[in-house]
């Protein structure tokens, strides 16, 4: 069906309409949204494809909303830290979004990776350091970003195997850092103590992706196996290859390494990080302040989130982050 | 070609020519031939449907037509008046269902009819007559039998069925039957393959002539020389420091031809490393291996040849997961064996070793079998001087150090030893192909309602053996033309799956069950036999006396006109899937059919003469103009 879409490119200024081709078909992208394929006319014969993400229809459209702005407010801030050095490639990209209409949505690219979850078991050698590499690299992204994943597991992370990268997908559950901790519905496996429903506590940091960051690693390792108990990291080599630092990645989030601790201290190999700009504070401020005016235009009267400006106003101090004093 | 059903049922004039030109109009898209034509008619409508005949008459592009028209005789006519192309002499041949839910008829002159069990058929197009002249081999029969044997080409139809399967669902639900067989999840892990591990596969040796061998035999030989000695010394009353000087010599050359041994293995482990074992030895390190005195031999490595999956067949990988699939291990089995093997396998790189040298032979054995400062006791057994010299632990140093280089060779430098990664693509390869089998087999599931699951199963027995041997295909494949990655492997292997399949379920289409698709090699496609019990019925319609009881398609009214003394075409008709079974069947060989899910005798009963009439036009249906007569 031949349609007109409206939205802001990530890469530049203002509303443009772009005449596109929209697939009937929709498949779930994420928590509460929806996904479809579109082809934006760009004079090609087939079009620019993109997968479009769209809040879910009926009661849980409010829960769409958020996690389609979650989305989007990852995706701008990746965009902007990485700023000329260019999307990172550890990321699905976003492409643009429109967030201000009744009907928001978000283009990313496609991703043309599977789920570890389907590949991870068939994984030659080379391709493990070119995993571990990306993963951790990814994860300095994020940190560079201010954005924590929060849902990283075999199935949102991706494996393509014809360049060799790792590419985090679905950031429909992510946060800033220093924003309130909310509760992680899902596998044990991959969702940490400090964000299940029932232990949740403290606030979004940087080594809170790092603990399914791990086991992840484990999990392509071991070519598709959950790590059981901390014996299996030495027994599979990598507490050896991280000089022992992984095991700490299993403990509170205060005292995790991060990814770069993981870099320079466990591996003990240099990295390239992208650098956070100086005007984050200012940045973030102006970004949200603009964001909470056009959400407001759309959804009228929708709160807003808890702790939404913590982080920008006043940023986490060390040892913050455990209100009930609870650790793992 | 198959046959082309032009339904002109219930359709005014020009709705029904509409029909005919959509079929027959090559500007708009109508074939250029059509070989059978299958035309369903109602009788009362087949004269306002004059010009669609002639139609298809002119059009001369159709090779075989045949009509069944449905429904009495219109108003109160006694005769069935047919468009001139239809009957006669010349025309196609008509079957004629005066009533499609029929009666229950044996064929005498008396007109006593019983009632046909069961509902009729809701819709022509799903009646079993309709079903059967829609198989081209029973089209064709049909059609030959009416031009040669059917007085005036028209006839009534009457069945006998037995219940039989769909051949393409049959076989289908067969394949998902194998295909659960070969992909089911297995009783559990084995363990490694043996005939893969380095020890088996490596090939490592010393050679004859190498300074490894040199090292370790002058070790020993100075052994010798040192244990003669010491006989000799002990014969003469067990005085061994009369000969100390003379042993002791021998004892400080075996240390020294030890430490050459030790320094040569501790600097192959060293430069012959490959970090974590990941990439491949540099020419430089292959030399370095050689030189040293090592060699490969060529076992488990195929010799290169114009067929790459000939090649690959020959590799230790091919036949040990060959050996498991083929000797009935399900694929997830074979593969997770595969995966404990790689774990066996995996190369770490041959520093990993060094630390061995010190266990296997100890600085401070070297340090004794050279000091000058050990004395021999004054008296003793052979066996205790030897010990006290340190021959036994220096013979035992040297053959744990040729062991371990042996052992290191075999897992980290031979090029026949089984790589990591070759397993790797392997169980990728297995694993696409359980994926792509795993959604034919969920496909075929939706499918197989109406075929007896007695027979899938049997018939998914006889598959078995062919499922396997395109499991071994894919693997060779992947082993001929290695994927760049495991997942690549995974899609190759997922695709190569579906393209195989594909081939097979068509080849069945056109030549039936037995079919052997390429990939198939022996009789493994020809076990399928069937059980007797299984065809007795179908045996036993098949011998149905024309004359008996059957399913005539006509209303109790139109039995008057059944010409019961002129002889009766039959066609006894079965699917190919029972061919075998059946064996030798009595009588004209009956129509073997590829598809249809019937079997039985069609039997032509003709009709009295001068009741079907053909004609352009209504004015030459008077009596006097055609060559028919008067019902009695």
């Amino acid at each position: 069906m031949a349609d007109v879409l409206r939205f802001r490119r990530v890469d530049g200024g203002d509303h443009d309409e772009f005449p596109a081709r929209m697939d009937d078909v929709e498949f779930p992208v994420g928590e509460f949204l929806m996904g479809r394929t579109v082809r934006l006319d760009d004079g090609t014969q087939d079009g620019l494809q993109l997968i479009q993400h769209r809040p879910v229809s009926g009661d849980r459209r409010q829960q769409g909303y958020l996690r389609l702005d979650n989305e989007i407010l990852a995706g701008r801030r990746l965009h902007e830290v990485a700023g000329g050095a260019g999307y990172p490639t550890e990321v699905v990209r976003l492409y643009g979004d429109e967030s201000t209409s009744a009907d928001p949505f978000a283009l990313f690219e496609p991703d043309p990776g599977d789920p570890l979850r389907d590949v991870a078991e068939y994984l030659l050698n080379d391709a493990f350091d070119q995993f571990l590499v990306g993963l951790l690299t990814g994860l300095s992204w994020l940190a560079g970003a201010g954005i924590a994943h929060r849902t990283l597991s075999p199935d949102t992370v991706h494996w393509d195997s014809d360049n060799g990268k790792v590419r985090f997908t679905d950031f429909s559950r992510s946060a800033p850092f220093g924003g309130a901790r909310t509760p992680i519905a899902g596998s044990w496996s991959w969702v940490a103590r400090e964000s299940r429903p029932e232990t949740c506590y403290g606030l979004v940091g940087p080594t809170d992706d790092i603990w399914a960051a791990a086991r992840l690693i484990y999990f392509v390792r071991s070519r598709g196996k959950d790590l059981g108990d901390l014996g299996k990291l030495a027994e599979s080599g990598l507490s050896q290859m991280f000089n022992g630092l992984l095991e700490k990645v299993f403990t509170a989030p205060e005292e995790r390494p991060t990814a770069r601790d993981l870099v320079e201290y466990g591996l003990r190999r240099p990295h390239i990080l992208p650098s956070l700009p100086d005007d984050r504070g200012k940045w973030l401020i102006e970004g949200r302040a603009s964001f909470l005016k056009a959400r407001e235009r759309a959804h009228p009267g929708v709160p807003v989130p808890p702790h939404f400006w913590d982080d920008v106003i006043r940023p986490p101090q060390p040892g913050e982050g455990d209100p009930q004093g609870g650790g793992r | 070609m198959s046959v082309v059903v032009l339904s002109l049922s219930g359709l005014p004039a020009a709705g029904a020519e509409q029909a005919a030109i959509a079929l027959l109009d090559i500007d708009s898209g109508g074939p250029d031939r059509i070989e059978r034509l299958l035309v369903i008619d109602d009788t009362t409508l087949l004269a306002e449907h004059l010009d669609v005949y002639e139609q298809i008459d002119n059009a001369h592009r159709v090779d075989k037509l045949l009509c069944v028209t449905v429904g009495s005789r219109p108003g109160a006519g006694r005769k069935l008046e047919l468009p001139g192309n239809l009957g006669g002499v010349q025309g196609s041949p008509v079957l004629w269902v005066g009533r499609p839910a029929g009666v229950d008829w044996k064929m005498t002159k008396s007109l006593v009819a019983n009632r046909h069990p069961g509902p009729p058929p809701a819709t022509l197009d799903k009646h079993p007559l309709i079903e059967l002249l829609s198989v081209t081999e029973m089209f064709d029969r049909v059609h030959q039998a009416c031009m040669d044997g059917v007085p005036d080409r028209v006839a009534s139809p009457g069945l006998w069925l037995a219940g039989e399967d769909n051949e393409a669902a049959t076989f289908a639900g067969a394949l998902a039957v194998a295909i659960r067989r070969v992909c089911d999840p297995g009783p559990g892990l084995e363990g490694p393959f043996a005939e893969l591990m380095p020890e088996r596969a490596g090939g490592a040796r010393l050679t004859e002539t190498g300074p490894l061998t040199r090292y370790l035999g002058r070790v020993r030989e100075q052994d010798r020389e040192a244990s003669r000695l010491l006989d000799r010394l002990t014969g003469l009353g067990g005085l061994l420091r009369r000969g100390e000087r003379e042993v002791r010599v021998h004892v400080t050359k075996a240390g020294e031809a030890l430490a050459d041994l030790r320094h040569l293995a501790d600097q192959l482990l060293r430069d012959a490393d490959v970090a974590g074992g990941v990439g491949d030895l540099t020419a430089n390190q292959r030399s370095l291996i050689r030189n040293a005195g090592l060699d490969f031999g060529s076992e488990g490595s195929p010799r290169p040849g114009p067929d790459p999956a000939a090649g690959a067949e020959q590799s230790r990988v091919y036949r040990a997961v060959a050996g498991a699939i083929h000797g009935g291990d399900p694929i997830p089995p074979v593969g997770e064996r595969l995966m404990a093997t790689e774990r066996v396998v995996g190369r770490q790189g041959s520093a990993a070793y060094r630390q061995e040298l010190d266990v296997r032979c100890p600085p401070a054995l070297l340090a004794v079998l050279t000091s000058d400062e050990q004395k021999l006791p004054r008296r003793g057994s052979r066996a205790e001087a030897r010990h006290e010299l340190g021959l036994d632990s220096a013979v035992a140093a040297a053959g744990g150090l040729a062991d371990l280089i042996v052992t290191v060779a075999n897992r980290e430098w031979s090029p026949a030893a089984v790589t990591s990664d070759k397993l790797v693509r392997v169980k990728a390869a297995l694993g696409g192909t359980s994926r792509a089998l795993a959604g034919f087999a969920s496909e075929a599931a939706g499918g197989q309602g109406s075929t007896r699951a007695a027979r899938r199963a049997r018939l998914g027995e006889s598959l078995v053996p062919v499922l396997r041997q395109l499991v071994m295909h894919i693997v060779a494949a992947e082993l001929a033309s290695p994927s760049a990655s495991g997942p690549e492997a995974l899609r190759v292997a997922k695709d190569r799956t579906t393209v195989m399949l594909t081939e097979w379920t068509g080849l069945v289409q056109d030549q039936g069950v037995t079919a052997q698709p390429s990939f198939a090699s022996g009789s493994g496609g020809d076990a399928w036999q069937g059980i007797e019990d299984d065809v007795a019925g179908i045996r036993d319609a098949l011998l149905r006396p024309v004359s008996d009881e059957m399913w005539q398609l006509c209303a109790p009214t139109d039995l008057m006109t059944l010409d019961v003394d002129a002889p009766t075409a039959s066609i006894r008709f079965a699917s190919r899937l029972t061919k075998k079974t059946l064996g030798s069947i009595p009588g004209d060989e009956p129509v073997w059919t590829s598809a249809g899910s019937f079997a039985g005798v069609l039997r032509l009963v003709p009709l009295r003469a001068g009741i079907a009439v053909s004609t352009w036009s209504e004015a030459e249906a008077e009596p006097e103009s055609s060559s028919t007569a008067l019902e009695p």
